[in-house]
């Protein structure tokens, strides 16, 4: 990483950020990119679909593909609780919901408090990830969602949202 | 047994005679007509027998024709046209050939031509109608395996005959197929029986070279023409029943005609029957005959129909040098039909001859029964008569001299039974019983009439006797010399009897007489026998009885005397006994009533305890009862926990909502920026509240958990306590249990106290009872003791010759003085027991002993008063 990127960064990393847990692990998304948080509602599974994608939701007459960010990650898979959350998040201009195992709260970071996720070598792609936050003893890994889901992806689940749209329509 | 046996051959011996002279002209007639009869059976075969012979020539001479067809088709010469060989067509004049010789002999299914190597050069395409027949594929065939090919081809032909066609010098054979089933025609002639005949043929070219081979597939039918032709002459010359059988070489059946019994004029193709049924082999002999090679007529009985027949066969063995198929023919007809009028009239005959027969023999036995009944009747009366034998008719009447015989023997039969019947008369003491004399020589009837009057006279003697007897008078006796013989000897005996028994009478008079006198020394004197001897025994020993009985008497006199006294101590012992008895008895009355108040106190504690047990018992229920409701209210408060809890998820849910609208509004507040800083604080608060609503609903979960665990501990203890419950009722029932046992057990105790009570008072009754009797029967001894003086002054009174009576006695016997002790105890023992039923009743007297007993109705005492002579006269006659 070349430094007049890295701070460019340090500005634009600080802010609120809403968190939530994944496998004991805490988590945070850039609360702009953050458009609903709901709680679990009935997913419809859509054929030939990635492993990750759990299905679409109906949400107030538009259809939001979900995906299941524990899958995404290569966790092992859980079973849904009373506290398992849709957090709805845009990324590339498409609204997608992403499964995780609670939500905790908004929080400020401030931009002492962040830093550069660390190296793990060449192999090892760490670029969905904005930094690491720290506040009050923590460790929040903070995500940059639309590097999570690839540009690729979300044309896919767009596609996948639009195809069950149309069948909804249809039927 | 024997009179019927010379009678009955008296009567056969007539009837024989009639027979043999009967016999003799029947028989003869009989003969002449049956021989009459064979000559025209003779004559009627032998027309059978020419019958088969002509048909059997027929079917030689036709096929003889068909033997040379085949040469004749063969030699001529469209065959040697190769070029049209193996054409199945129309328009091979080959075929044209074959098809104009079917239809022109109208007797073949087939005519094959085939190369020398069995090939099919040419088959006719037509059959004997003209009609296109599906021969076709014959042209496709060999006959290189086939019987007949095989035999042209090695020249073995059936017979040489020579054939000369124009430009055909060369002579040679024809081999000949006898009857079968031809596979080639049954397909291509389908639904035909088929029946088929081969001839076949070498075929020759112009050089005479053999080029090839003809064979014909003949048809059966013209042999069953031949036949069918033969059965309608027949019928015109008026022979309905002819069966017409044609056989093969064996004897088996190819054709058997029979209209008159099948009902049709076709020829069966019974294929279970052609070509199977041998009948030379089921043994028709006319079958064996001519398969044999013989000709003739025989008289059979048919297998099938069980008739007997004439039959004609011949065999057949060809003709103009053919050599013939070996086939037998028969003509057949039942026997009757065929002989006709003779037939019937030999029948007629023989039955007329046995009616004539029959009619002699009858005749002959009739008339010989007739002459010699009457004369075994005679015989056997006169037998009878010989033997004494009175009980015999003789019924046979007539003016002839067996006539006279039987009258003769009718008149001697009722003398006879004359002087039976007065013989009789007299035996049953009729003494007026006559027999009339016939004449002066009559001896008999005299002797019969002097017997008579001597019974008469002994008789009136005895009687006189016997009436001067009945009226008390033995002095009586009867005048004997009056008579001679056994009739002297018995008046004589009658005067010995009656001074036999006058004697011992007299001498029982007087002692009797002696005794009337109160004399006990009477005795009866004399010597005398038999039943006098035991009078005089019997009398004198009832004098010694009497006597030594009288004696006894006074001797029992005193020792009734004795034992009243004895009575009288007793009865005193008796009464105290029964005093000690009473006073014994009331002492027990006082205790048993002291145990049946106790017993009733008893009783009525048990109640009381019974009663404290029922209160113990409804108060355990009750414990019960609340038990349960306390577990059923637990089990409520278990309910109102549980719903309680949901209620709780609710909030818990409701919370967890909150908090998500919280986050939400979070969210919103921050992209709303420095906007959205105060809302954002409100969502913070908000969000903590929700968080705070969890946490409490949470801890209120665990606390409702908590009181439903021990509410379940609660009903544990509450099912314990209601189990102890349940047992204490248990306990307290069987408590209850007991104790009425003890009060019912209580009650029987008073109950039986009470009863023994009673036995005890009337026991006390009966000992006072025993008392008073005692005291009776001591005051009965004392009267008994004066009785016994009274007898022994009446006793006295008789003469025993200056001895004293207790003297003279006998000893008395063991048992007499035993039985007279007991009568004493008695007196004292079971007078006093049996006192309570009857206690007026009085003792039995002492001088009761060996006398019936009294009727105890309470007169003896007067008895013993008044003990007068006559009493004691009557006492004697029972001795």
């Amino acid at each position: 990483m070349t430094e007049p990127a890295t701070e460019a960064q340090e500005d634009s990393r600080a802010g609120k950020y809403l968190t939530f847990m994944l496998d004991a692990e805490e988590y945070g998304i850039r609360i702009e990119k953050v458009q609903e948080i709901l709680g679990l509602l009935g997913i419809t599974r859509v054929p030939r679909t990635p492993h990750f994608v759990r299905g679409v939701v109906n949400l107030r007459g538009s259809i939001i593909p979900i995906v299941d960010l524990r899958r995404k990650f290569d966790m092992s898979v859980a079973e849904d609780t009373p506290q398992t959350c849709i957090i709805v998040v845009r990324s590339h201009g498409v609204d997608v919901g992403i499964v995780v195992d609670s939500v905790s709260e908004v929080v400020s970071v401030s931009a002492s408090h962040v830093e550069d996720a660390p190296h793990f070598g060449d192999a090892v792609n760490t670029d969905f990830l904005l930094g690491v936050g720290k506040t009050g003893g923590q460790v929040r890994l903070l995500l940059d969602i639309e590097r999570v889901l690839s540009t690729d992806e979300v044309v896919q689940l767009r596609r996948a949202g639009h195809d069950s749209e149309l069948e909804e329509g249809e039927s | 047994m024997k009179e019927k046996l010379s009678s009955t051959g008296l009567a056969g011996k007539l009837v024989l005679l009639f027979v043999a002279f009967g016999f003799v002209p029947v028989a003869v007639v009989g003969a002449i007509s049956i021989s009459a009869a064979k000559e025209v059976e003779e004559q009627t075969a032998s027309r059978f027998a020419r019958i088969a012979g002509e048909v059997s020539d027929k079917i030689d001479r036709n096929l003889f024709e068909r033997y040379g067809d085949v040469q004749a088709f063969a030699s001529n010469r469209v065959v040697l046209d190769r070029e049209h060989w193996y054409q199945a067509s129309e328009e091979n004049p080959i075929v044209q050939a074959m098809n104009r010789y079917v239809d022109i002999y109208d007797i073949y299914y087939l005519t094959i031509m085939v190369d020398l190597n069995g090939k099919v050069i040419a088959v006719n395409t037509r059959d004997q109608d003209g009609r296109s027949i599906n021969s076709k594929n014959l042209f496709q065939k060999s006959y290189r395996d086939a019987d007949w090919f095989r035999a042209v081809k090695a020249g073995s032909f059936t017979t040489r005959m020579p054939f000369t066609a124009p430009g055909n010098d060369v002579s040679d054979g024809t081999f000949i197929e006898d009857i079968h089933v031809d596979s080639d025609v049954k397909q291509t002639y389908p639904g035909d029986p088929s029946l088929s005949l081969g001839f076949s043929a070498p075929v020759y070219d112009d050089a005479g070279e053999v080029i090839a081979y003809w064979s014909n597939r003949t048809r059966f039918s013209l042999v069953e023409d031949i036949v069918k032709a033969a059965y309608d002459s027949l019928n015109k010359e008026g022979l309905e029943h002819v069966e017409l059988t044609l056989l093969d070489s064996v004897g088996r059946v190819i054709v058997d005609y029979d209209p008159a019994h099948t009902g049709q004029r076709t020829v069966p193709h019974d294929m279970n029957v052609l070509m199977n049924l041998n009948l030379a082999e089921l043994g028709v002999e006319a079958a064996k005959e001519a398969v044999a090679g013989k000709h003739g007529h025989i008289r059979s009985l048919h297998a099938r129909k069980e008739i007997w027949q004439i039959a004609g066969y011949s065999h057949l063995e060809g003709a103009l040098g053919f050599p013939g198929m070996n086939w037998a023919m028969l003509a057949r007809a039942e026997e009757t039909e065929a002989l006709g009028a003779a037939g019937q009239l030999t029948g007629r005959i023989g039955l007329t001859a046995l009616a004539a027969l029959l009619l002699v023999a009858a005749g002959g036995w009739v008339s010989g029964r007739r002459i010699a009944l009457p004369l075994v009747e005679l015989a056997k009366a006169s037998n009878r008569l010989a033997e004494g034998n009175l009980d015999c008719e003789v019924t046979h009447r007539g003016t002839d001299e067996i006539g006279q015989l039987a009258a003769a023997l009718r008149t001697l039969k009722d003398y006879s039974q004359g002087i039976a019947s007065a013989s009789q008369a007299l035996s049953e003491g009729d003494l007026n019983a006559k027999v009339e004399p016939r004449s002066h020589h009559d001896v008999l009837a005299h002797n019969f009439a002097a017997a008579r009057d001597t019974l008469e006279q002994v008789v009136a003697e005895i009687r006189g006797l016997i009436q001067a007897v009945a009226a008390g008078d033995l002095s009586k006796r009867l005048d004997a010399n009056s008579k001679r013989g056994a009739f002297r000897d018995l008046l004589a005996g009658a005067n010995d009897m009656m001074q036999a028994v006058e004697t011992p009478l007299r001498e029982a008079e007087s002692t009797l007489t002696m005794l009337a006198n109160r004399d006990m020394e009477a005795r009866m004197q004399g010597n005398f026998h038999g039943a006098f001897q035991n009078i005089q025994n019997a009398l004198n020993t009832a004098v010694t009885n009497l006597e030594g009985t009288l004696s006894r008497i006074s001797g029992a006199a005193e020792e009734v005397s004795k034992a009243t006294t004895e009575v009288t101590t007793g009865s005193q012992s008796l009464a105290q006994s029964a005093s000690d008895n009473a006073s014994s008895l009331e002492e027990v009355t006082g205790n048993l009533q002291e145990m049946a108040s106790m017993a009733g106190q008893n009783a009525s504690n048990a109640q009381e305890a019974r009663a404290m047990s029922d209160a113990a018992l409804s108060s355990a229920d009750a414990g019960v009862r609340h038990m349960k409701a306390l577990s059923e209210s637990i089990v409520d408060i278990k309910s109102c926990a549980d719903e309680t809890a949901k209620i709780v998820k609710t909030i818990d849910e409701i919370a967890f909502q909150t908090n998500l609208l919280a986050l939400n509004a979070a969210v919103e507040a921050a992209r709303a920026g420095d906007a959205g800083k105060g809302f954002a604080v409100v969502a913070e608060e908000v969000r903590n509240l929700a968080m705070r609503s969890a946490e409490a609903a949470q801890s209120t979960t665990r606390t409702i958990e908590e009181s439903v665990r021990k509410a379940e501990l609660g009903v544990q203890y509450n099912q314990q306590v209601e189990e102890s419950f349940q047992e204490i009722n248990g306990q307290v029932r069987r408590v209850v249990e007991v104790m009425a046992e003890i009060a019912a057990a209580s009650e029987q105790q008073r109950e039986g106290v009470s009863q023994i009570n009673t036995a005890v008072e009337s026991m006390s009754q009966v000992t006072q009872d025993n008392a008073a009797t005692t005291e009776q029967s001591a005051a009965a001894a004392e009267q008994l003791s004066g009785q016994a003086e009274a007898m022994r002054g009446m006793v006295a009174e008789f003469n025993f010759g200056g001895r004293e009576a207790a003297h003279m006695a006998p000893p008395l016997p063991s048992s007499y003085a035993a039985s007279s002790h007991s009568a004493a105890s008695y007196a004292t023992s079971s007078y006093a027991a049996s006192n309570a039923q009857r206690p007026a009743s009085p003792a039995p007297n002492a001088a009761n002993v060996g006398r019936p007993p009294s009727n105890g109705s309470g007169n003896d005492a007067s008895w013993g008063m008044s003990f007068s002579d006559d009493e004691a006269d009557e006492l004697l006659a029972q001795f």
